[in-house]
């Protein structure tokens, strides 16, 4: 019983969070590269709706996703506090659009909880679970999920 | 740390294909010129080296298969064995064979498969010992010759002459060891230790210092360049089981000639002392003798290259690019602050310097371009054998000639052109050089000639396939293309000569009589076609009836820089390969046409050419009104022609093609995309993929 409380205890995680249409959402640190202003991008013709463009990133040629359309939310202004969070995930960058970002905040395993049904607006596919913070809740994003789905492999 | 082979087998397969391309060229050497001995040990060479790399990485049979191989070599070699036409024959179905048994080691082979490479493999270690037995009764080995002399060329020479200028004195050094004694390879190497805390050793024959596998049976010989004297020389040598240690002081002789250059003086040409305990000088017959004096001049070059992952100088020549793109952003910038400011200060010192860094960057480029590049002879020397086979197989009598074999092309291209050419070659051997009979009663050479050539001609290599025999024929072309449904009758008599000639690139095309087992299937050239497309070449013939045929490919020097066209539409910039780009026009909205069902059509000369509007099938957001004047970019993939319409042209410019990025798939109609001079993403289009879509194809 003790040996089991130290294994979970100490699974502490670092996240990413920002804001999408108000709600706040995290992403594991070790996924993100970087994070970068938002930036005019180049359009590919014939793309999913959801791949804004690509952009420039020091000689790279790296696919950007609007994480809004992605999740089905309704279209965001395109502001200062608008941002590009770079995830690499094995090897494959993509950057994320997102309205802005918030902090780096660390999480215990015993904070998060599996999605509670009908818990959040976009679709749990992407979900790993929701973390409480004092009074707030934070979702919290399986990056992977996000990248490797079947409309982005025709892409 | 544990072995792990998985790591040697990439390299495995490298080394293994270059030891198959050494065999093959030493065959074909050993076939024109049987009686040279050179070309058996470099087959004996391979197939050692790949008995042993073979049998480290797990793949046992053709460990045992080369093993057989290397036995019977030794054997013919040390013989002295007859090259006969049936040996010759074995060895090359050997070598198919091992090629086979390499090719097949990545599949998941079937059972079946498996089970006919071994039994093949089986026969032929049959047939291998039968030919090997083969022995001509008079040659008895001299029981003397125990210890090979040294070779030296032009290179080893140089150097002991260098030594010797120097003032060192020079000794020649055999070491003979007793029978059978138990690793006589670790006895030399530390024969060598001692030596090198005397002096240099120049020359070491077999080489146990650099070549651990290398042979060591009897003992070996070496050349020590030292201050020593030679009894310190010989004490050097005494390691046990040692039966007899040979010195000459060769610092005297005056001209380093030795036994192969001039059998008789080899005796005479130095002084010689004796250790005690047997005093045998060498006879002619000891420093003839073959067993273990190969030449390892192969091996002293490969040891000054390195072998590079392709991907790191894709990656190198990336980053080129971009300090090549950034190098014009800069200057812009250090000029506009120069004309702003005045360049007296320092900002003509920054202009001079960033005109330094400038011309850095391009040399930089140029030299990791040239790291890519490789001789084109690489691919040619193979077609010796493809020749050969064809025209046994066609009872033709064919000699290629190979020129410009030097040419340096991209390591890329290099990897994609053998089998398009592969498949001209056979093109040519099969319908366009004639049977003996034919050539004879046309009065030419019983032989027909098939060149290869390659050159440079400015930013492109050419290389050309050409032959000495009976000429496209247009009116069987014409004929043929008719049959096929391929033209109406009337289209083909309007089409000009050159388009003809052309009809053979498209695919389900073949004006063989007879369909042979290797070309006249159909399939073939519209593939050349494709291929030299992909590479952003071209390819162009040249027939005269009766007397020969030229296929032309003209092929971009590298890959990773294009020349693009930058064209706007939909207020959106795109680049077109130049290479697909034939000419640019501006006409006005009336003189487009529409045809019933196929879409808006423009007039080009005699022709008619189909357009396509850019924002429109690439749904730009924004569209602008078609107005009075329009532009058209003719683009053009195989003999297929397209306007593209856009709303302007920018310019022409170098650019340096990318991937799209996470995803590598392409999407829709872009090939890529590039970075533009103030840091904005452009994209390639894929012309092929745009030619279909406004065909319909």
């Amino acid at each position: 019983m003790a040996a089991k409380t130290v294994a979970t205890e100490n699974l502490t995680q670092q996240y990413v969070s920002f804001i999408l249409d108000k709600e706040e959402y995290g992403i594991d640190i070790l996924k993100v590269q970087e994070i970068i202003r938002f930036e005019s991008l180049t359009r590919i013709p014939k793309s999913p709706p959801f791949i804004e463009g690509v952009l420039n990133l020091r000689g790279k040629v790296v696919p950007v996703m609007d994480l809004r359309t992605r999740f089905g939310l309704p279209k965001g202004e395109r502001d200062r506090k608008t941002r590009i969070i770079v995830v690499n995930v094995n090897g494959k960058e993509m950057g994320l659009i997102v309205d802005e970002v918030s902090e780096v905040i660390q999480i215990d395993s015993d904070q998060v909880s599996p999605l509670p049904p009908m818990g959040a607006s976009i679709s749990a596919e992407y979900i790993r679970g929701m973390a409480r913070i004092e009074d707030r809740l934070m979702i919290l994003l399986d990056v992977e999920r996000i990248l490797s789905s079947e409309e982005l492999a025709a892409l | 740390m544990e072995f792990d082979p998985n790591q040697y087998i990439e390299l495995f397969y490298q080394d293994s294909e270059e030891h198959l391309e050494q065999m093959n060229e030493a065959l074909l050497a050993l076939e024109q010129n049987p009686g040279n001995s050179e070309p058996l040990q470099a087959i004996f060479r391979a197939a050692h080296t790949m008995k042993s790399s073979s049998a480290m990485v797990g793949f046992m049979h053709i460990s045992e298969f080369t093993h057989t191989m290397e036995d019977v070599l030794a054997k013919m070699r040390d013989e002295k064995a007859p090259i006969t036409g049936d040996v010759i024959t074995t060895l090359f179905d050997s070598f198919d064979l091992l090629k086979e048994m390499l090719s097949n080691l990545g599949d998941q082979e079937s059972e079946a498969h498996k089970n006919r490479v071994k039994q093949q493999s089986t026969e032929l270690i049959t047939r291998l010992h039968s030919v090997a037995a083969i022995r001509p009764p008079e040659i008895a080995e001299t029981p003397t010759a125990k210890v090979p002399r040294i070779r030296l060329d032009e290179t080893r020479r140089n150097r002991i002459e260098e030594y010797r200028l120097a003032g060192h004195r020079i000794y020649e050094v055999d070491v003979l060891f007793e029978d059978n004694i138990p690793m006589a390879a670790t006895r030399a190497f530390l024969i060598c230790n001692n030596m090198r805390s005397l002096g240099d050793i120049l020359v070491c024959e077999p080489d146990v210092e650099q070549d651990e596998n290398a042979v060591v049976e009897k003992g070996f010989s070496f050349i020590l360049a030292t201050d020593s004297s030679e009894s310190d020389v010989r004490n050097g040598c005494s390691v046990g089981q040692v039966q007899n240690v040979i010195t000459r002081d060769i610092t005297q002789a005056e001209q380093f000639e030795w036994p192969d250059e001039s059998e008789k003086k080899s005796t005479e040409q130095a002084p010689e002392s004796v250790s005690p305990v047997q005093v045998k000088p060498p006879t002619a017959e000891a420093e003839k003798s073959p067993s273990t004096s190969f030449e390892r001049r192969e091996d002293r070059v490969r040891t000054q290259t390195v072998r590079v992952d392709i991907a790191k100088l894709d990656r190198l020549l990336d980053l080129a690019g971009e300090l090549v793109i950034n190098r014009g952003r800069a200057m812009e910038l250090g000029q506009q602050l120069a004309a702003r400011r005045g360049n007296t200060g320092e900002e003509g010192f920054l202009l001079d310097s960033l005109v330094q860094q400038g011309m850095i960057i391009t040399q930089l480029q140029e030299a990791i371009m040239e790291s890519r590049m490789v001789p084109v002879g690489q691919v040619f020397q193979r077609f010796h054998r493809v020749v050969r086979d064809l025209s046994h197989g066609r009872e033709k009598e064919v000699d290629l000639v190979l020129e410009g074999e030097e040419t340096e092309i991209d390591k890329k291209i290099i990897d994609v052109i053998g089998d398009p050419l592969t498949h001209m070659i056979r093109n040519s051997v099969d319908h366009g050089i004639e049977s003996p009979a034919e050539r004879i009663a046309s009065g030419k050479p019983v032989q027909g000639k098939l060149t290869l050539a390659a050159s440079h001609e400015g930013n492109n290599i050419t290389i050309t396939v050409r032959d000495d025999g009976k000429g496209l024929d247009l009116k069987r072309i014409k004929q043929k293309a008719v049959e096929r449904g391929l033209y109406t009758e009337e289209a083909i008599n309007q089409l000009p000569d050159r388009e003809v000639l052309q009809i053979i690139f498209q695919p389900g095309f073949s004006t063989a009589q007879v369909v042979s087992d290797i070309s006249g299937r159909g399939v073939g050239m519209d593939v050349v076609r494709r291929t030299i497309d992909e590479l952003g070449g071209s390819i162009d013939i040249e027939t005269e009836p009766g007397k020969g045929t030229a296929f032309t490919i003209r092929l971009p020097l590298t890959l990773a820089i294009i020349q693009a066209l930058l064209v706007e539409a939909g207020s959106e910039m795109f680049a077109l390969p130049i290479a697909n780009v034939t000419e640019t026009l501006r006409i006005t909205s009336n003189e487009i046409f529409t045809v019933e069902g196929r879409g808006e059509v423009i007039r080009l000369r005699e022709g008619v050419v189909p357009i396509l509007r850019l924002d429109r099938v690439l749904e730009t957001p924004v569209r602008r009104e078609t107005n009075s004047r329009i532009y058209i970019a003719v683009v053009q993939h195989g003999n297929q022609h397209v306007g593209l319409v856009v709303d302007r042209m920018v310019n022409e410019q170098e650019i340096v093609i990318k991937s799209l990025g996470a995803h590598e798939q392409h999407s829709g109609y872009i090939a890529g995309a590039s970075i533009l001079g103030d840091g904005s993403v452009i994209l390639i289009l894929d012309v092929a993929a745009l030619i279909q879509e406004t065909l319909g194809i």
